[in-house]
């Protein structure tokens, strides 16, 4: 049981007077599910980190009231004392390993409180039979894809046997597929009888499995539903600024003004190294002049496709042509602007209005660009950060600086991956708003997507790569 | 296939560079360079990696004979400049292989297991260990930033150098600091502290091939020391 009472928080590094915590009561019951959601910078990682220890241990903070775990106060213990009963997973599936083995990372917790070898390998077994790990096991972490890595997460952290798991935005980065499968671990997880709190923007694949769903907002805990309420929740929720329940089918308007522009892509064949092939397409065809989504699986190829497209890859064969005139790779990388899935590496000057004016066309005088950057700045919600160093944005920050310069670099081609990946409802219509009306100034955009709810706000068609 | 312990090849890597770096090329030098550069050779046969042993040992051999025997009577700034080259390699070249295997057929586990068998302290074998993990992950970012420079358009010819060391660096330097603070978060809620016992699952000890191993370098350090095998000796 965890029981929070009159906890407020605050960050060191938070130099406002309010809180990133305000007020917090709340009774977690043992083997309880709890999904924690709300608009960016609401509090739900703080709440998780409370939780595991990180806050104010790692991330130092000020911490009033009592957070007990089975009633015993644990504000103030280390994180690793901490571990022995709170399992964390996290959002980057890039940063949470240690090891670069696979084995090694799932035996590393118990390794780390000295647990002896021989149960060691036993509770691995067990994992690996539980949560179907068999096919990732004494492989390097730095071949498995996302979902996989997400996967050895949960497992190194179902190793220690934890009764407390909490999961900071775990699907951010994960295709239909592997949400499936952490929905599946989930369900295990809570058969066993595990506390689990999850924080999420995410919420269709959680609604079978929450018991209660709390919202949060500005710090505070705004609503508590459980699962009666939860059902005819579905309305209310996109007021609150919060992702729908239910995921979405297709659901996509043919619009009728006829397609005019065409991309013929012809044998296009991509290979990281000379064993496997990462992308082949034999033929096809994208309309130009349109918000296009194209979805699949992960590892269906989806973003090394945008690279061989934006001519970032060379290609082996590549037959690009643009409604029927040969599209070469020179041109290619002039006329398209690709946003990556992870925005920090193309950040690379000193304040977010830089940002925008580096990539633009150099007709324009400097008053020009500046006045054309902050009105894009401006439609994203983000004028008010315009002087900042891009660094020290946050995550979703940087998202929609990148989005921005890719707008503001008035390229004919815009090429996004996963650009909605950890955004919430507001953020996410806003980046809807912005894809239709470059489509209105001629623009043609193709974005790599998993998002339903996004895909039919905006998209014209849908390509699925396989 | 048994594998070889983490602690029989460091001793061959420091083994190995110092026979090549300080050595002669002389004499029974000859030979016993040899031996040392087909140590990493053999290694990577062991591992299938063909392609890239017969690289190695070829380019080896080639340097070395082409440094010893053929460069006598040529002139002697093309010497100098030929004997810059293939002596670099020449004693470079085996140490480099050694430290490769050793890098990708030694898990972290078994590196941190081995060092602590050593009794080093753990403040020393945890940046260590990291450092396995930050070589990869510092290629993949780097790999990153040059596709998202060439896609915005920042080439490196024709600007300033400084701007280029800032358009590459800024962003490096600030993914891998992110990375390395969402990592150590991570490593402690995996109850990673450097005081308190650790067990290891990983399986380390000495072979039989251990011992030919750590044989044939007491005998190479033997006559380097003792048979004149340092240069000036």
């Amino acid at each position: 049981m965890i029981t929070f009472s009159n906890i407020n928080f605050q960050y060191k590094n938070n130099k406002t007077d309010k809180g990133n915590l305000i007020d917090i009561n709340l009774t977690i019951e043992e083997g309880e599910l709890i999904v924690l959601t709300g608009e960016s910078g609401c509090g739900k990682t703080t709440f998780t980190r409370l939780i595991n220890g990180l806050a104010p241990n790692y991330y130092p903070g000020t911490v009033t009231g009592e957070l007990l775990l089975d009633g015993e106060n644990i504000i103030g213990k280390s994180v690793a004392e901490l571990g022995k009963s709170v399992g964390s997973v996290f959002q980057n599936p890039r940063s949470q390993f240690f090891n670069v083995d696979t084995d090694s990372e799932l035996a590393f917790a118990a390794e780390n409180i000295a647990m002896d070898p021989s149960e060691i390998i036993r509770r691995m077994d067990i994992v690996t039979e539980e949560l179907d790990l068999k096919e990732l096991r004494g492989r390097s972490i730095f071949e498995l894809s996302g979902g996989e890595k997400q996967r050895i997460a949960c497992g190194s952290v179902a190793v220690m046997f934890p009764k407390v798991i909490v999961l900071d935005e775990p699907s951010s980065n994960l295709d239909a597929e592997s949400i499936e499968k952490l929905k599946c671990v989930l369900g295990k997880w809570k058969q066993q009888g595990k506390t689990i709190i999850i924080a999420e923007h995410r919420l269709f694949f959680l609604k079978d499995l929450a018991d209660r769903l709390i919202v949060m907002k500005g710090g505070r805990i705004a609503n508590v539903f459980n699962r009666e309420e939860m059902n005819d929740l579905s309305s209310s929720l996109k007021e609150m600024g919060i992702r729908p329940l239910e995921e979405p089918g297709l659901c996509i308007k043919r619009s009728d003004d006829g397609i005019r522009d065409f991309i013929r892509i012809n044998r296009l064949k991509y290979s990281y190294d000379r064993k496997t092939q990462a992308l082949s397409v034999e033929d096809m065809l994208l309309p130009g002049k349109q918000v296009v989504a194209i979805v699949g699986n992960n590892g269906a190829g989806k973003s090394t496709f945008l690279k061989c497209m934006c001519g970032i890859y060379k290609t082996k064969k590549d037959s690009l042509t643009q409604n029927g005139k040969r599209w070469k790779r020179k041109q290619r990388s002039k006329d398209c602007y690709l946003v990556f899935q992870d925005v920090n590496h193309q950040l690379f000057t000193e304040s977010v209005l830089d940002e925008l004016i580096i990539g633009m066309d150099g007709s324009l005088s400097e008053e020009e660009k500046k006045k054309k950057a902050l009105e894009i700045l401006e439609r994203f919600g983000i004028k008010n950060l315009a002087g900042n160093h891009p660094m020290a944005l946050s995550g979703g920050q940087k998202q929609r600086v990148a989005i921005a310069s890719s707008v503001a670099a008035g390229r004919d081609i815009i090429l996004m991956d996963e650009p909605t990946s950890g955004m919430d409802e507001l953020n996410m219509m806003r980046l809807s708003q912005e894809l239709k009306r470059l489509k209105k100034a001629g623009k043609t955009v193709y974005v790599v997507t998993h998002d339903y709810e996004f895909i039919n706000e905006c998209c014209d068609s849908v390509i699925k790569l396989d | 296939m048994r594998k070889i312990d983490p602690r029989t090849k460091l001793l061959l890597l420091v083994v190995i560079n110092v026979v090549m770096m300080t050595g002669k090329i002389t004499g029974i030098f000859v030979p016993v360079r040899i031996v040392f550069a087909l140590i990493p050779f053999f290694l990577m046969m062991r591992e299938t990696w063909f392609r890239g042993s017969f690289i190695y040992f070829g380019l080896y051999l080639y340097v070395f004979l082409l440094e010893r025997f053929t460069l006598q009577d040529i002139h002697p700034v093309l010497l100098i400049i030929l004997l810059f080259t293939t002596g670099l390699l020449s004693r470079f070249l085996a140490g480099v292989m050694m430290a490769y295997y050793l890098m990708k057929t030694t898990t972290v586990s078994e590196f941190v297991t081995s060092m602590e068998r050593m009794y080093v302290p753990k403040v020393i074998v945890i940046p260590f260990a990291v450092m396995f993990r930050f070589f990869p992950t510092l290629k993949e970012e780097w790999q990153d930033v040059k596709n998202a420079m060439k896609m915005r358009g920042i080439g490196l010819a024709g600007r300033n150098p400084l701007d280029v060391l800032e358009y590459v660096m800024v962003p490096i330097l600030m993914s891998v600091s992110k990375i390395a603070d969402e990592l150590s978060a991570a490593s402690m809620t995996k109850c990673l502290s450097v005081d308190g016992r650790r067990t290891h699952i990983a399986k380390i000890g000495f072979s039989f091939l251990d011992i030919i191993l750590a044989l044939c370098s007491a005998a190479g350090l033997f006559a380097h020391v003792f048979l004149g095998g340092v240069i000036g000796t």
